[in-house]
């Protein structure tokens, strides 16, 4: 027997079966997982914004309307609660610094960035988080996920131009971040 | 120096090239990946949130952030704007009541006052929500009809004197 696809699931949790809301989410929780964690750096981040994702999901399933597929859909969610994130997160490190500096301590760790160093295991997850926030969306994306950029431009709300431009920008920063980090 | 028209577009091929750089110098990937059974506490963590938001207290919660509070404030803001916008509906009506309880004779005298005032905004007004008829109407009609011997017995002197004067401004 075929297994039944997306839009067919989504129907049957229409009709009140929360099995299938639970069929879909174990299609899709990786690969919105991976992408949450690529863009945020961090495991306990990118669990929470998956988990977010899909009640998200779960509580809007009405306003799907089916122009996208449900992945691209709840990958929109993903990808907007990930930079929602990655601004409070700004925002926190800012308002850390102006405290450290009010205070006239001398800030020998960034609590932040000891948050990152952990996850840092690859050259390139550290050259990403080097990328401003919506390039490191484009790429995580582009790179990591090979979407369209139709697809990137449905999640992004941006022109296909804009996101070509921003991923070749980054490829360029990741490439000479890459050639300064075996040389040196 | 290059303007930013000058500027060219970056090329399939060219894109391909560079990402193909980065994928060569990438290594292999040290990510360390969850624990096979993440994934199935995930699944039962999103499902008891899930629970959680479409409880009953969630839902009333919800219920009146989204819908009923904004409701109770249209129905105020609806009731408060009726009350300071429309205060000449009020007064018209109230002004209406009065006049109607007065006897005809004192409604006819006073209309007739007004005018030897030449108090014709006032007029104008009373006369479009009480009379059917136009100031030079009900002139022609006190001429034809009443004549000035009703009207001596119902009008003060000063009133009389006034009446007279436009009466008889009217038969010139």
């Amino acid at each position: 027997m075929e297994p039944l696809t997306d839009l067919e699931l989504i129907e049957e949790v229409r009709s009140g079966k929360r099995q299938a809301f639970t069929e879909l989410m174990r299609r899709h929780q990786e690969r919105i997982y991976w992408a949450a964690r690529r863009i945020l750096g961090d495991h306990a981040d990118a669990d929470d914004v998956t988990q977010e994702t899909f009640v998200k999901a779960f509580l809007s399933l009405g306003d799907f309307r089916g122009d996208a597929s449900f992945f691209t859909w709840i990958y929109r969610i993903a990808i907007n609660l990930s930079l929602n994130a990655l601004r409070k997160r700004h925002l926190v490190s800012y308002l850390r610094e102006s405290e450290i500096a009010q205070k006239v301590f001398p800030s020998h760790e960034d609590p932040h960035k000891d948050l990152e160093a952990k996850e840092m295991a690859s050259l390139v997850s550290r050259a990403v988080a080097t990328l401003p926030d919506k390039q490191r969306a484009v790429f995580v994306m582009r790179y990591y996920d090979e979407m369209s950029y139709e697809e990137i431009s449905y999640v992004l709300k941006t022109s296909v131009g804009g996101l070509k431009a921003n991923y070749f920008h980054a490829l360029h920063k990741v490439q000479e971040y890459l050639k300064n980090a075996t040389a040196s | 120096m290059r303007l930013r028209h000058d500027r060219k577009t970056v090329t399939d091929e060219e894109e391909e090239a560079l990402e193909r750089s980065v994928r060569e110098r990438e290594g292999p990937a040290m990510v360390p990946p969850p624990p096979a059974a993440f994934w199935s506490r995930q699944i039962v963590e999103v499902n008891r949130r899930i629970d959680e938001s479409t409880s009953g207290v969630a839902l009333s919660l919800s219920w009146a952030a989204r819908v009923a509070i904004p409701g109770v404030v249209a129905v105020l803001s609806f009731l408060i704007g009726l009350k300071y916008y429309a205060p000449e509906r009020h007064a018209a009506e109230s002004l209406r009541q009065a006049t109607s309880a007065l006897a005809s004779a004192t409604v006819e005298s006073l209309y007739v006052a007004s005018v030897a005032a030449s108090d014709t905004a006032v007029i104008n007004d009373v006369n479009k929500s009480l009379l059917p008829f136009n100031n030079v109407q009900a002139e022609e009609f006190y001429v034809e009809n009443a004549g000035t011997t009703t009207l001596v017995e119902d009008l003060s002197d000063q009133e009389l004197h006034q009446v007279l004067a436009a009466l008889s401004s009217v038969e010139k």
